[in-house]
């Protein structure tokens, strides 16, 4: 458990260092966004002196991780941001809760669509539904999640609605201008602008779920105490609900937990596609080949991967938890 | 490696492979996706003979090849868009429309129209004009751009540069010459009305904004005409908003039938330096280059074209290269990484293990695609690069599952009687533990080139991508950004066949892995 938790920290502190020793390396300079030409050279050291790009590299390092670790709640608020001239913590308090919810709701939509039709398929196998079923399971791995959603934003928004006039779904961004006053109706529109993200991504991704969850189903279905508990006369729903159906879920929980960096990187695409402003779009902004807005991006990797660390952490305690045979600490 | 693949082993390879190929030729599905796959290769291999056009034509910088977003060719099948115009360039052939007077002598050569002024062979002062005409049929929908191109040149016989004083000092005044001229086009449409598309007082205007009566010249003077119809001055001169030259173009060819283009040259003997210069000397020569009207194609090629006119097809046919050598090669180089580090770990056992499977945990939790794009932006991008990128962070999974598998072969009675007859720890990876994971590898081998040559259509999608390298990605990201999604545009087929060309690459080793994991691990088969 400690060790867990210990080696969880390590990445943390080993994906910080990373961070920090590429963005030494990278050859732009970071003041230059700040810098103007009609500056004097007295206030262009004064810039370089208060964003300390000329300290000796232990110092810079020092005060990086102390930045990156403090999660923006003291003083340097994750640094400032060239572009938006505004503190990253600042930025990040509004958008930050726009993209876990993005996550949140796919994560959520995939597991609740996905996981049933694949006990679905299980429980009917052999038959043509389960073949459908794996058939778009199959598809839906050579699949680029973005490409589908190039498809709905083709069809529901330049076909249906500026060609026809139908709006079923919003043209992008995350709230209707001008922004709904009340707080209830306030929820239910960006609800409705995060519908179409969150239904494409639901769309893409689900099968996949579905065959991992059948896939492990059949498994346990061949068992001997499966067998055993048939051959007590169980009815098939019984067996199926009763006992097969507990093996599963500390595979599946492990499975959502480790498919955590995977929806991040979705969410990036997903983001910058409906022109929602969460932290992905705003890290593809930030990263630019000349000229990065090296503290956003560096912020926003630290909590990507603060996200995936803490989530991979969880699955492995978690699994110890609902499956009483492994115990975390022990050699397996 | 004598001693290490003998005769025996050969053998035994020999009947594995016969006998996988025995039961992946009964296997549908992997059969289709072999199909799928040798069709892919096929096409990456001869790419530059499939492609009409070479990776250096569709690049953003390469002249055009048909008007911006023009529909695929067979499209024509709509009866709504039967008649859109194809790609056309007519050459300018003038012809003499009527016997000019005796001052005025044409001829004419291949490439060029030479009319000889001399004012002194008819004795008069008065401006003579000469019409020249080319027709064209044009039986289509309008078109939403055409462009002139042709070159011209005049040259008074005598001329003299006239000099200013100013508290400068002197400077060069207006050139003056023995001959006057005038040289304009018109387009005539079917139903008679006439637009004046160019003169020579196209750029000489101080205020090109508003209207100008066509002026004389009559210095030396030159030109090489490329007016596209897009520029805002036609349009403005025509009565139109500056921006709204489509609607212009499209009441100028609003009428099928035969359009003309009237080229009028209008001479007359000039003045030198104030004064009018003496018949006999009001001499000079006009010629006007053979040109061309070009009508950009509102349909062109298989799969019509992209924001910047190019060869849609051609693109998602050297796509095809780049996308199987960055799925296949960085999928190959991680499946390398991931059964090297894991037997190391597994069979190796202790620190080294222990080392080995922490580094596992780690780079396992870094989020793949930021950190990748991170590293394109700092060290640039290339394909080689970033299949190198997506090795190193693709064999953490492998290697863990290769560790385990090793761990229990390990434990195997043929090892440890390998080893108590002295077998060295080399001998013993090699001989009995890869080849016992080499089923797995091969399996996730196949299966994760799906995700790499996504993975390299994201980076590209997001416009990270290689500038010069043509990829699917690449083609979705400029669809993206050049608006190929309004309402007016709808421009489906820079964005449904790119994305289908990455779906079934993918499909194409899903199936072939689906098929290769259903033999390598018969307890899958019991699923079905």
């Amino acid at each position: 458990m400690i060790k867990r938790v210990a080696i969880a920290a390590l990445t943390l502190w080993l994906a910080a260092t990373l961070i920090f020793f590429l963005f030494v390396v990278h050859p732009g300079d970071p003041t230059k966004y700040l810098l103007d030409p009609t500056m004097t050279p007295e206030m262009e050291a004064e810039i370089r002196r208060a964003l300390g790009v000329d300290d000796p590299l232990p110092v810079q390092y020092v005060r990086n991780l102390r930045n990156l670790f403090s999660f923006g709640l003291i003083h340097p608020y994750f640094g400032y941001s060239f572009q938006t001239r505004r503190y990253v913590a600042s930025e990040l308090s509004w958008r930050l809760p726009l993209t876990v919810s993005l996550l949140s709701l796919s994560l959520i939509g995939n597991i609740i669509v996905g996981i049933p039709v694949g006990i679905l398929a299980a429980s009917k196998r052999g038959t043509k539904l389960d073949v459908g079923i794996m058939g778009v399971g199959l598809f839906t791995h050579g699949v680029p999640t973005f490409f589908v959603q190039l498809l709905a934003i083709l069809l529901f928004i330049s076909y249906l609605e500026a060609q026809h006039g139908i709006e079923i779904f919003p043209a992008g961004g995350w709230v209707s201008y001008p922004i709904p006053q009340d707080r209830l109706l306030l929820i239910v529109d960006i609800a409705w602008h995060l519908a179409l993200p969150v239904l494409t991504l639901v769309v893409a991704n689900f099968a996949g779920w579905s065959l991992y969850a059948r896939n492990l189903l059949l498994d346990s279905l061949t068992q001997d105490y499966v067998l055993t508990a048939r051959a007590k006369g169980l009815s098939e729903r019984t067996v199926l609900f009763k006992h097969a159906l507990k093996s599963i879920y500390p595979p599946i929980v492990t499975l959502i937990t480790l498919s955590i960096p995977g929806v991040v990187t979705g969410a990036i695409i997903t983001e910058q596609l409906f022109g929602l402003q969460g932290i992905g779009q705003w890290y593809i902004r930030s990263i630019s080949i000349q000229n990065p807005d090296y503290p956003v991006v560096q912020a926003i990797l630290f909590i990507f991967s603060v996200l995936t660390v803490s989530c991979n952490l969880i699955a492995d305690l978690m699994y110890g938890v609902l499956d009483p045979r492994i115990r975390v600490g022990m050699r397996r | 490696m004598r001693n290490v693949i003998s005769e025996a082993t050969r053998k035994t390879w020999e009947r594995r492979i016969k006998g996988f190929w025995l039961e992946f030729s009964h296997n549908r599905i992997g059969l289709v996706g072999l199909a799928m796959l040798i069709f892919f290769l096929i096409v990456a291999t001869f790419a530059p003979l499939i492609a009409p056009y070479s990776v250096s034509d569709v690049s953003v910088a390469s002249p055009w090849h048909a008007d911006a977003y023009a529909m695929p060719d067979w499209i024509t099948i709509l009866p709504q868009f039967r008649d859109l115009p194809p790609q056309q360039r007519i050459r300018l052939d003038w012809a003499i429309e009527q016997q000019p007077p005796s001052s005025i002598n044409v001829t004419k050569t291949a490439d060029m129209l030479v009319l000889r002024y001399n004012a002194s062979k008819t004795g008069s002062y008065e401006p003579v004009t000469v019409h020249f005409n080319t027709s064209f049929n044009y039986p289509y929908l309008p078109m939403k751009l055409w462009t002139l191109e042709f070159a011209w040149w005049a040259s008074p016989d005598h001329v003299v540069w006239t000099w200013k004083e100013t508290p400068w000092g002197w400077i060069k005044g207006p050139q003056t010459g023995s001959m006057n001229y005038m040289i304009k086009i018109d387009l005539i449409t079917p139903n008679g009305t006439s637009y004046l598309i160019w003169d020579q007082n196209w750029w000489e205007g101080k205020n090109p904004v508003t209207q100008i009566p066509p002026a004389f010249w009559n210095s030396n003077s030159s030109g090489i005409v490329s007016m596209f119809a897009s520029l805002g001055v036609l349009a403005t001169r025509q009565g139109y908003i500056f921006s709204d030259f489509e609607k212009m173009v499209s009441d100028m060819f609003s009428t099928k039938g035969l359009y003309t283009l009237r080229l009028g040259i209008v001479v007359k003997p000039g003045e030198i330096e104030g004064s009018l210069v003496a018949l006999e000397d009001a001499t000079g020569e006009v010629r006007v280059g053979t040109g061309t009207f070009i009508i950009w194609g509102r349909k062109f090629g298989l799969l019509g074209t992209d924001y910047y006119g190019h060869d849609v097809f051609s693109q998602i046919i050297h796509g095809s290269t780049i996308s199987i050598i960055i799925g296949v090669t960085s999928a190959l180089s991680a499946t390398l990484l991931g059964v090297l580090i894991g037997v190391t770990a597994g069979y190796l056992g202790g620190w080294v293990d222990e080392g080995l499977m922490r580094m596992v945990d780690i780079l396992i939790c870094l989020p793949l695609l930021p950190v990748l794009l991170v590293f394109v932006a700092v060290f640039g991008y290339n394909v080689y690069w970033l299949v190198v990128l997506i090795a190193i962070f693709g064999w953490q999974g492998l290697s863990r599952v290769i560790r385990s598998q090793a761990l229990s072969l390990r434990e195997m009675a043929f090892v440890e009687s390998a080893i108590s007859s002295g077998a060295t720890k080399r001998y013993i990876i090699l001989r009995h533990i890869v080849p016992n994971v080499l089923p797995t590898a091969l399996t996730a081998m196949v299966l994760s080139v799906p995700g790499a040559i996504i993975l390299e259509a994201a980076i590209s999608f997001i416009g990270m991508g290689d500038p010069l390298a043509p990829t699917w990605g690449k083609i979705l990201y400029f669809a993206q950004q050049t608006q190929a999604f309004t309402s007016a545009v709808m421009a489906w087929w820079v964005v449904i066949p790119p994305g289908l060309a990455i779906t079934f690459l993918c499909l194409t080793f899903v199936f072939i892995g689906h098929a290769v994991d259903e033999i390598v691990n018969p307890k899958l088969r019991r699923r079905r």
